[in-house]
């Protein structure tokens, strides 16, 4: 079963994509800031994360620098409230999988998780 | 007057000689004739204080001589003598101005306490005029040194010196800056073709060489021959009048010279014409000075004006961006905390709506609920655009294109509400240089604007124009709508403004940021009921640097 690690500061915002994503059959985890979601990521070896970019302490960019140094199979999504051209294009240099707004459509998110899945064959 | 001039003109010659030997000798000149056809001939080339006349001589009598002597010139007083008097001819004798009315044979003594009496009254009546003039000439001053306009000030001065001493002719010259010539400025009396229109050198005219010298000169006898230092061939074609010429000098620096010639009487120009002349030429010189430091004072007051305006658009300006730019500070945060909530409203209604059956009150309810999410996250985005303006991409355009592209966009549109598009594109239009999508944008802004403004239809009129001395381009949208109330002009491409209900009140500040951001400006000019004219400037390239 394909892993899903959903990381965002609001609760709610994770509590509806575990929700979404549990109807779909996928194992999700959460974590609500940038240090539990690299020791889940160790844990846990998810094979999508879905990340917020702005966040106290660690931001969604350091993240996913860390997580691709851990384990750069791992796919991050990254999910953000504001949208700037310029962060995008930082966070797919820095090999994030997407980079999608707020508010999200759900079936498009599902729409990239399925295209990941297919790509790697899972 | 220290040796009066007195003519006698008697028909017998002993009278003459009577006057000649009695007050010869007490310091009179006294010139006698017996023929009164040469009396005329002589007061032409010589002045003389008093004439004394005969009633009845042959040819002509001394009533007729008076009045001729009185036309010639009305200073020279007449003593009318006579054998045979009447009471009638010594009444219209006095009536045309003759001085008195002598019976002979008449004691020498009692004529010479006439003569002086007469004198006295000369004198004074010279005097009177003198002083009359006088008046007039500082009235003069006063106004020359009140006017503030230089050309007509030089006629006033020419004119004045003209009246002054009573020349037929005269001319103002003013010297150049860099002294190697002298240009006519005014002139009165010449014909027109002997008049040289520009710049004079130094060598051609009379007055130059005074220009030179800086001195006051008197040329009444044309056959004189002056010490000119060499230019004595250059006066001579010139000088055919008497005249009198003055430098008009300030703080020893030559300004010019007035020259007048011709005295109306033929008479010679005299040292009280040229004192008048000097005087008026001091205060003209101050004058002209005056007027022209008033004039180098008023273009430092109007570049200063200038300076003051442009300094104005530009605070204005700087007003509006700062503006614009604390409120794309704003806008950022108050985007992700607006954005959050909205993800998870829109995530549950989303979820909602997976479970509701479709077509139910409830499944409408939620479409609608996930509408009005976007759209707000729409407007909350828009607001962004302050703060992290997209990258412009920038190349040459040609923005009558540009223009076009847009008009086919919203054709359609416009026609189904009624709407006629005119264009007025220049043939000859300068690309400038700047984004695509940023300018097509702005267009739209502005043609969208014009639509809410015509909700009955209308016109909206595009041109495009060259203004090369601004090295610009400008770009005109005028609609025929309702216009914008006078209260709103100066908030119009404020952000958050807007008069329409479903309106974010960003188009025209974000059209305003980037035409800014091009370096240019918008602007907009609206009577209320006429329709608006939004009037866009762009630099055209500069082709020195491409």
């Amino acid at each position: 079963m394909c892993r899903i690690l959903v990381v965002d500061d609001e609760i709610e915002t994770c509590n509806l994509l575990s929700e979404f994503l549990n109807r779909k059959n996928y194992n999700v985890s959460v974590a609500t800031d940038g240090e539990e979601a690299i020791s889940k990521v160790a844990a846990l070896k998810p094979h999508v994360v879905l990340l917020d970019i702005r966040m106290p302490r660690m931001d969604g960019i350091e993240v996913l620098r860390r997580i691709k140094q851990l384990d750069d199979r791992i796919d991050v999504v990254m999910i953000t409230a504001v949208n700037d051209e310029e962060m995008g294009k930082m966070a797919m240099r820095l090999g994030a999988f997407d980079y999608i707004t707020k508010p999200l459509s759900l079936n498009y998110l599902e729409a990239v998780v399925l295209v990941r899945l297919f790509m790697r064959g899972t | 007057m220290e040796h009066p001039k007195l003519l006698v003109v008697d028909d017998e010659k002993t009278i003459g000689e009577v006057f000649e030997r009695a007050l010869g000798k007490r310091g009179y000149q006294v010139h006698a004739v017996q023929d009164a056809g040469r009396v005329l001939k002589e007061i032409e080339s010589d002045f003389f204080n008093i004439i004394i006349v005969d009633l009845k001589m042959p040819g002509i009598d001394g009533v007729q001589l008076l009045r001729r002597i009185k036309q010639i010139n009305p200073y020279i007083e007449v003593i009318i003598i006579t054998g045979y008097g009447t009471p009638q001819s010594a009444v219209s004798a006095i009536k045309l101005g003759a001085f008195d009315y002598v019976t002979k044979p008449f004691d020498i003594i009692e004529i010479e306490k006439t003569i002086k009496n007469c004198l006295e009254r000369q004198r004074r009546a010279i005097e009177n005029i003198e002083l009359k003039e006088l008046v007039a000439f500082s009235e003069v001053s006063k106004t020359i040194t009140s006017m503030r306009n230089v050309d007509e000030l030089l006629e006033v001065i020419l004119v004045s010196a003209i009246q002054v001493t009573k020349a037929r002719r005269g001319s103002l010259f003013l010297l150049n800056e860099d002294r190697d010539e002298l240009f006519l400025k005014s002139s009165r009396g010449f014909r027109k073709d002997s008049i040289t229109e520009g710049a004079i050198p130094f060598n051609r005219v009379a007055s130059n060489w005074l220009a030179i010298r800086g001195q006051p000169v008197v040329v009444n006898n044309t056959e004189e021959r002056l010490d000119f230092s060499g230019r004595e061939n250059a006066w001579a074609s010139f000088i055919c009048f008497p005249m009198a010429s003055v430098p008009l000098m300030f703080h020893g620096k030559i300004l010019g010279v007035v020259n007048v010639c011709q005295k109306d009487t033929g008479d010679s120009f005299t040292d009280r014409d040229l004192t008048l002349l000097s005087v008026l030429a001091s205060e003209a010189a101050i004058a002209i000075e005056n007027a022209r430091l008033y004039k180098q004072l008023q273009d430092k007051i109007s570049e200063l004006e200038d300076t003051i305006s442009r300094l104005n658009q530009t605070q204005a300006e700087l007003i509006q961006s700062e503006k614009l730019a604390s409120i794309g500070r704003l806008a950022a945060g108050i985007v992700h905390e607006i954005c959050n909530p909205l993800n998870v409203i829109s995530g549950r209604v989303q979820l909602l709506l997976m479970d509701a059956q479709r077509d139910t009150h409830l499944a409408d309810s939620l479409r609608i609920i996930e509408e009005y999410v976007s759209r707000t996250s729409r407007i909350a985005n828009s607001l962004l655009k302050f703060a992290r303006p997209n990258q412009p991409k920038i190349s040459e355009l040609d923005i009558n294109q540009q223009l076009q592209e847009t008009i086919a966009l919203l054709e359609d549109r416009f026609t189904a509400k009624n709407i006629r598009i005119e264009r007025d594109l220049s043939h000859s239009l300068p690309h400038v240089s700047g984004d695509k999508q940023q300018f097509q944008q702005v267009f739209l802004n502005i043609m969208l604007n014009a639509e809410q403004a015509m909700p009955e239809g209308g016109i909206l009129k595009i041109s495009t124009r060259e203004l090369p001395q601004e090295h610009c381009i400008e770009i005109a949208f005028s609609d025929t709508g309702e216009g914008i109330p006078e209260e709103n002009i100066d908030n119009i491409f404020d952000p958050f403004f807007t008069t329409k209900e479903n309106g974010t009140g960003l188009g025209l500040s974000v059209s305003y940021g980037i035409v800014k951001m091009h370096k240019g400006t918008i602007d907009v000019q609206s009577r209320q009921g006429e329709g608006s004219t939004f009037l866009i400037k762009l630099p055209v390239i500069d082709t020195n640097q491409r």
